[in-house]
């Protein structure tokens, strides 16, 4: 735990460097007041101390931390398991988020939710394609004709010529 | 025109078809939402946002706000039930609801948690009718520097009440401030940290980040592992018994006074109200061992509280602009959305628009009283729904909201990085209120800073010389600087004890 959180730290850090970096290629003062790199240098600054003092607490309250850590405690990580499930949603999203435009909302959440369910959600085919049709075909029917929310369509031409 | 005249008319536009309707939708969704597994109120407001754009800013607001105060009602039923709280607020109800549930006096339980519910929200609203109007009209009176002041100290108060380590809250409220500045600065028209792509001219979607780091950090972190619960579906009657209500009396009406007081403190949570409810009934009960074998005093109490809690989180936002917890602040953009700026011309400016929320807050009230109450049954037949599918449905929602922001799939992709940085702070308890409230009120932030400073023409002092924006500020920096000193005064007395523990351990070693 303490060595993801000096991780954290470390990254917080840095990222605080870069925005006082990029704050101060902007005007920092004008003639009437603050100009647009005041605020963000000074966060940069702020990031900068605050991450160096997480370091410094973790790193200066060892024996706090070591009892709490002989106390058993549920695993912070997933094992190897759970680390694929997870990676299998980040995954998913990613995939549907570049595809949507190409082959819509109705083709792209059908292939999503009936992938999900099947692998992860371990449902029966009949229910999963059930689920399937209704989250995908059903929701977009919902949203476009009584939300009036518009969603995308497919762009590729054999999808586009079927109305999807 | 009276307070009393003003909530009459404002609760005859509550009876107007639209209003009324999204009203019930919002009652609905918000006790579905407590119920469920997966999904907290502010990522079910933020992902329904886009889709209130296309109403009228009333109703919009009507339906967020029910979903907001509807959560914590539903949020009982399995605490009581399956000793797994929908909501942070019900973590306490289930010690003594829980034991309640395996006795047979489930019923009672939920029963007696809708009716505190009911007379701590119905209290907290009347206390927004008749109590904002004053703080809005005091709120007029400060200017840039105290509104700014305001706003540090709001947030002072929100790292610092956040679990866990303030230094933790407070990276990510500036992480939060910090997302605030990306895009075309307001005062100059320079792009900030644009990297010269033109999606990020208008800044990142913050609703697209919020249903990343609420919704889909939730379930990604749900995924991890399996989870069984065993059900307690025998609920009985719910209404409770004589002895009950008597035992309950005091509870709810001290229940109702301390949610009403941490609901117009920024940064105060609902569960905190109901915990520190807890505590009071625990130390004034004469028999104290009770509690956590199912004494009734420990269900009332917390509820009320947490209840009254969230309808007194209206007070800050309408009158001040200050947004106390994570899901008030997406209610906060929703009604910014919607082109409604909260904050103390408010009630000057849209007095139709708020007396009817507010008006509706009390109708929400009795429809939720009613749900809780002779349809408890109902809600109980949604914990059936396995999670295995309710996650794939809930993850193809964040899809939709995250694009339907702009019409754009740039924030899908925004929503997914979001959520997966949410699951990561989350496993190391980095707090995401703080980054979320910062992340709404940023931009005001900086704007009433910058302002501050060109009306006093450069010059720091208008920092110190005005007293309330003075008072502020220390009262911002001692709240951030005492749990630090208090963290550095345990440090001194572990090091001074350590090496006579070590002395004294060698030293039995040798015996």
């Amino acid at each position: 735990m303490k060595r993801a959180e000096n991780i954290t730290a470390s990254i917080f850090m840095v990222l605080g460097i870069f925005v006082i970096k990029g704050a101060m290629s902007l005007i920092y003062m004008t003639d009437i007041g603050p100009g647009p790199g005041f605020f963000p240098l000074w966060l940069g600054v702020l990031l900068l101390f605050l991450g160096l003092i997480l370091i410094l607490q973790n790193t200066f309250s060892k024996k706090k931390v070591a009892v709490i850590d002989s106390e058993p405690t549920e695993p912070m990580w997933p094992g190897i398991g759970g680390a694929i499930r997870v990676g299998i949603v980040i995954f998913s999203l990613l995939a549907v988020s570049f595809f949507i435009t190409y082959i819509g909302f109705r083709v792209s959440m059908f292939l999503l939710v009936f992938s999900l369910l099947y692998t992860l959600g371990r449902q029966k085919i009949l229910m999963t394609l059930a689920i399937s049709l209704s989250g995908s075909f059903g929701v977009y029917f919902i949203f476009t004709h009584f939300l009036s929310v518009e969603l995308p369509v497919a762009s590729v031409h054999w999808l586009s010529v079927v109305g999807l | 025109m009276s307070t009393l005249n003003l909530l009459f008319h404002g609760t005859q536009a509550v009876f107007q078809p639209m209003n009324l309707l999204f009203l019930v939708l919002g009652c609905v969704l918000g006790q579905a939402i407590g119920v469920l597994p997966g999904i907290g109120s502010a990522a079910a407001i933020a992902l329904l946002i886009p889709v209130t754009l296309n109403l009228s800013a009333t109703a919009s607001v009507i339906m967020l706000a029910g979903i907001f105060y509807g959560t914590n009602y539903g949020g009982t039923i399995t605490s009581v039930l399956m000793n797994t709280p929908g909501e942070s607020a019900s973590v306490v109800t289930a010690i003594d609801g829980y034991q309640m549930a395996k006795k047979g006096r489930g019923g009672p339980a939920l029963g007696i948690a809708a009716i505190g519910s009911f007379i701590g929200g119905t209290v907290g609203t009347l206390g927004l009718a008749f109590g904002a109007q004053w703080f809005s009209n005091t709120a007029l009176k400060i200017g840039a520097s105290e509104y700014f002041a305001l706003m540090v100290f709001a947030v002072a108060l929100v790292t610092v009440l956040a679990t866990g380590s303030p230094v933790k809250a407070l990276l990510m409220g500036i992480l939060g401030l910090l997302i605030g500045t990306i895009g075309i600065d307001p005062d100059l028209g320079i792009p900030r940290f644009t990297f010269g792509q033109i999606k990020l001219y208008d800044g990142i979607a913050f609703i697209a980040i919020v249903i990343g780091f609420f919704g889909l950090g939730e379930i990604l972190v749900n995924i991890e592992r399996k989870v069984q619960d065993t059900i307690y579906t025998q609920v009985g009657s719910v209404l409770p018994n004589k002895q009950d209500l008597r035992d309950s009396a005091g509870p709810i009406a001290r229940g109702t006074v301390i949610g009403f007081i941490l609901g117009l403190i920024p940064g105060a949570t609902s569960a905190i109200a109901s915990f520190l409810s807890y505590g009071v009934e625990v130390s004034r009960a004469k028999d104290p061992s009770r509690f956590g074998k199912g004494a009734i005093e420990g269900v009332a109490g917390p509820e009320t509280a947490n209840n009254s809690f969230v309808n007194a989180n209206f007070i800050p936002l309408f009158t001040l602009g200050i947004p106390g917890t994570a899901s008030i602040a997406m209610i906060m953009s929703g009604m910014m959305s919607n082109g409604i700026v909260p904050g103390p011309f408010l009630f000057r400016d849209n007095p139709a628009f708020v007396w009817t929320v507010i008006a509706s807050m009390l109708v929400g009230q009795v429809i939720l009283l009613i749900f809780n109450l002779p349809m408890v049954r109902v809600w109980i037949l949604l914990l059936k729904i396995p999670y295995s599918i309710l996650f794939v449905l809930i993850l193809e929602f964040t899809l939709i909201g995250a694009y339907a922001v702009a019409f754009d799939t740039f924030n899908m992709y925004v929503m997914t990085i979001s959520g997966f940085f949410g699951y990561l702070f989350k496993k190391m308890d980095f707090p995401a209120a703080p980054f979320v409230l910062t992340l709404v009120i940023g931009p005001l932030m900086e704007k009433n800073l910058r302002k501050s400073l060109e009306i006093s023409g450069g010059e720091f002092a208008v920092f110190y010389q005005r007293p309330l924006t003075l008072i502020l500020l220390l009262g911002a920096a001692l709240t951030i600087i005492w749990p630090i000193f208090k963290w550095f005064k345990i440090y001194v007395k572990n090091s001074k004890e350590s090496p006579r523990k070590a002395k004294g351990a060698s030293s039995s070693d040798r015996v």
